[in-house]
């Protein structure tokens, strides 16, 4: 047994969460976020025997500022976000990677979403890193993720400063074999913060020094960046070089197996500072470089500018040059496309005679995400249109970023706008100084609280007017059911202080506030349509519990959901529901001109009974 | 480690909360017990709101968790039109689809007049064009016999290893299913029933 590795077959996520928990880290601080989620998920699991504090912050900035607190306090510290989360923390994460200074280290971990699975953009950590003159490591595999995490956390003790772990959506969600280390025994967390103002007070007369000091360090790390066991050499016959990084990495080797080539492979864990002198004599050994990189062309660029400073005559591809497409993620035929170009090979395409991917899905219904059976967003989405047209009105509704954002497929065509965490609150504010029509923003109860209030507070302050409403389910819901302010509970699901929305409307002097459960639909129109009538600003808070979470307690409590069908002798085919509500439970049959309810997925919520002119929805 | 000689690639499709991710977690861990090395890919996230979901996983001499098309030795569907929209991902000619009959019917769909699902014949008629070893099973029955249509996943997952030189073995199959319900024995045998209902439908399909 001793010599046996112990194995397990983790996600990225999973594997860098191990690497946080096996390296002894004491504080962790998160806002979730696809595809980030699971690592603060997973330490909040585990987290909990080890003594340490992991928490689910507000947002990604406190998130940022707990974790650094911690290293300042000379703790292991440690935090986690989706890409578009580093904007939020941007401003903290600048001046920490000038200033320095964590006597205990200070891992952040990004995760970029190239091909924008879950994300509104594609923004490349690296580039941060570059602008931030942060140190940035990029593992390929979950077990380089564990494994560097660990690695990272001395590095950065040493350097006294914080090193960006950047993952991508296929590693975070990709599994596999990892062979697992110990996680040190229970202990007391306990840090000590020694007074160093010209280190913490971070004003402009310390950023002075601090920037050169850390211009410098940069500087001597690309040496050690060139010696580091984390940028490997694999010399090849071919006379090609190709410089990559992550992910990337691993589409390159399966397309050069597969097509039987042997070119030089440069793998850079190291993002920045790179590692220039062996990048250099590199590139003077092979005539051709290919830069195999998501999702932005970073080392291309800076590759590049290295070729020409030196004078070396050397041809490089990449994503920029357009061997590889300019965006979205990389997969093994891209490379073996870019590859085949590169080498003047013939490829063995697809056979292009089969019928291509927008012929099959011509003949398919389409299948887009949307909001589950039984969803109050739907029946609040469904509660603003009735009260707005009863007034003749057609609202802008400003949306937000959640479950909620799916309120913009037909038939609830609900949202307007979606820019970021907060700003459906924010863009209503510029609206309303802007136009006559009619506002209501829509935002979830986490993205309130984690950006929502500032832009409120702005609205009372310069006597913008619209209809906020507040969709409150208690919980982070896309991101898989994290707690809100209002759920007092901590990461580890221990009793916690509690904050309510209304607390805070009626603390900042919204005096226009009202609270209704979206399922009693018409009270629901009622209250929206007072809110539209008064003129002022006001704030609807639609409360109603995640119905996924509902279903799932519901199960657990072996409680019985009453479940609704459709009276066939009442039906008349009108198609209201499908048409107006489309809730996933029902259906039409065409055939036989009926609404059909699929009890399997039904909850109960009986909003199809109201919406149904005729009554036809019946409970069993 | 088991070493295979060349790679062996499953691309699973389905919809999301039809266990798609549980059943590649029970097909991951099955080459783990066996020492053979694997990677997958998962997406969550929005696409798990009803949307479609894909997995896939990848044994042997491989690197990244990506399958490209025309590359995966078994298609496994767990809803029947999903398996078009994946079909490209199969290996010409030789590759194995292994389909639910079991129709999702997306909302928007309903919400269209005349919306209607395509006939199972139409569907089959574009899946054949790319392989002729396709093997359409009710696994949603099947799993109403074994008292759990939660099962209709493992059903899936024991068609396919009934599939000839497949290189996972029931055993390991059933120390995953260990894994993932935690032991509990009347899960895993539920489970470990189902499987045997899709083995042998497919043993049989396969005559």
């Amino acid at each position: 047994m001793s010599d046996k590795k112990t194995m397990m077959l983790l996600s990225g996520n999973e594997a860098i969460a191990r690497g946080v928990l096996e390296a002894g880290v004491d504080v962790a601080a998160a806002y979730p976020g696809t595809p980030s989620t699971e690592v603060m998920e997973t330490i909040a699991l585990f987290g909990k025997d080890t003594g340490m504090h992991a928490e689910w912050s507000i947002n990604e900035k406190i998130a940022f500022e707990v974790a650094l607190g911690a290293a300042w306090s000379g703790l292991r510290s440690f935090t986690v976000a989706k890409h578009v989360g580093l904007n939020v923390a941007a401003d903290p994460f600048f001046t920490a990677a000038l200033f320095g200074g964590m006597k205990g280290g200070f891992v952040m971990c990004i995760a970029d979403d190239p091909s924008f699975h879950s994300s509104q953009n594609e923004q490349d950590t690296r580039m941060y890193a570059l602008a931030a003159h942060a140190l940035c490591m990029e593992p390929s595999t979950p077990q380089e993720a564990l494994d560097m995490v660990k690695y990272a956390y001395e590095f950065s003790e040493k350097n006294e400063s914080m090193i960006i772990l950047r993952s991508t959506t296929r590693l975070s969600h990709s599994r596999g074999p990892v062979e697992i280390g110990e996680i040190p025994a229970k202990r007391e967390i306990k840090g000590e913060f020694v007074k160093n103002p010209e280190k913490f007070v971070c004003l402009p007369s310390s950023a002075r020094k601090a920037k050169p000091l850390l211009l410098q360090k940069l500087d001597e790390l690309k040496d050690y960046s060139c010696k580091s066991k984390w940028n490997v050499v694999t010399k090849g016959k071919d006379p090609l070089l190709v410089i990559t990084s992550g992910v990337s990495y691993t589409y390159v080797i399966d397309a050069i197996r597969e097509m039987d080539i042997d070119p030089t492979i440069y793998k850079i864990g190291f993002s920045n500072p790179l590692p220039e002198a062996k990048i250099i004599e590199l590139l003077k050994e092979n005539p051709k470089c290919l830069i195999a990189e998501e999702v932005e062309p970073y080392f291309e660029l800076l590759v590049k500018a290295l070729a020409a400073e030196n004078g070396i005559k050397v041809k490089i591809y990449g994503r920029k040059e357009g061997a590889i497409p300019i965006s979205n993620e990389l997969n093994p035929l891209i490379l073996k496309r870019a590859f085949a170009k590169v080498m003047g090979i013939k490829l063995a395409e697809y056979e292009e005679d089969l019928p291509s991917q927008d012929e099959i899905n011509a003949q398919l219904p389409i299948r887009p995400p949307e909001l589950c059976p039984g969803c109050p967003h739907r029946a609040t989405f469904i509660a603003i249109k009735k009260a707005a047209k009863k007034r003749q009105l057609k609202p802008i509704m400003p949306g937000d970023i959640g479950c909620y954002t799916l309120g913009f497929m037909a038939p609830l065509s609900s949202v307007d706008t979606t820019v970021s965490m907060g700003s459906s609150i924010g863009i209503a504010n510029g609206l309303a100084q802007s136009t006559d029509q009619l506002i209501i923003p829509v935002i979830g109860d986490s993205t309130f609280f984690h950006s929502g209030i500032p832009a409120l507070v702005n609205a009372i302050v310069n006597n913008a007017k619209f209809v906020l409403v507040i969709v409150d389910n208690h919980l982070t819901a896309m991101t898989g059911g994290q707690p809100t302010p209002e759920l007092g509970k901590t990461a580890f699901g221990e009793p916690a202080g509690i904050v309510t929305i209304e607390q805070v409307c009626e603390g900042i002097g919204i005096k226009n506030l009202a609270i209704v459960d979206p399922y009693d639909l018409d009270h629901t129109i009622e209250v929206i349509g007072k809110a539209i009538d008064s003129g002022e600003l006001a704030v609807v808070i639609s409360r109603r519990d995640c119905a996924l979470e509902y279903a799932r307690v519901a199960k657990r409590a072996k409680e019985k959901i009453e479940k609704y069908f459709v009276d066939e002798e009442i039906c008349i085919g009108c198609r209201t529901c499908v048409r107006t509500f489309a809730c996933p439970s029902i259906t039409f049959d065409y055939e036989k001109k009926k609404a059909h309810v699929d009890e399997s997925t039904c909850i109960g919520c009986g909003v199809c009974r109201i919406i149904c002119p005729y009554d036809a929805f019946t409970k069993r | 480690m088991t070493k295979l000689d060349k790679p062996y690639q499953i691309e699973i499709a389905g919809v999301g909360g039809t266990g798609v991710l549980t059943a590649a977690m029970l097909i991951g861990n099955s080459a783990l017990v066996q020492d053979i090395f694997v990677v997958q890919s998962e997406i969550h996230g929005m696409a798990q709101r009803g949307g479609v979901v894909n997995t896939e996983i990848r044994f042997g001499p491989v690197s990244g968790p990506l399958i490209a098309d025309g590359d995966a030795d078994v298609l496994l569907s767990f809803e029947l039109g999903e398996t078009a929209r994946a079909i490209r991902k199969i290996i010409p000619k030789d590759g194995y689809v292994i389909m639910n009959s079991h129709k999702i019917i997306p909302p928007s769909l309903s919400a269209k007049k005349g919306g209607k699902y395509p006939e199972t014949e139409d569907i089959l008629a574009i899946i054949k064009k790319f392989t002729n070893n396709v093997f359409l099973i009710d696994a949603f029955k099947l799993a109403s016999e074994v008292g759990d249509t939660r099962t209709q996943n493992v059903v899936l997952v024991g068609a396919l290893f009934a599939i000839p030189n497949f290189p996972l073995t029931k055993e390991s199959l059933i120390k995953a299913l260990n894994i993932r319900f935690r032991k509990n024995e009347k899960v895993v045998a539920t489970n470990i029933e189902a499987f045997d209902k899709g083995y042998n439908t497919m043993k049989e399909l396969m005559k």
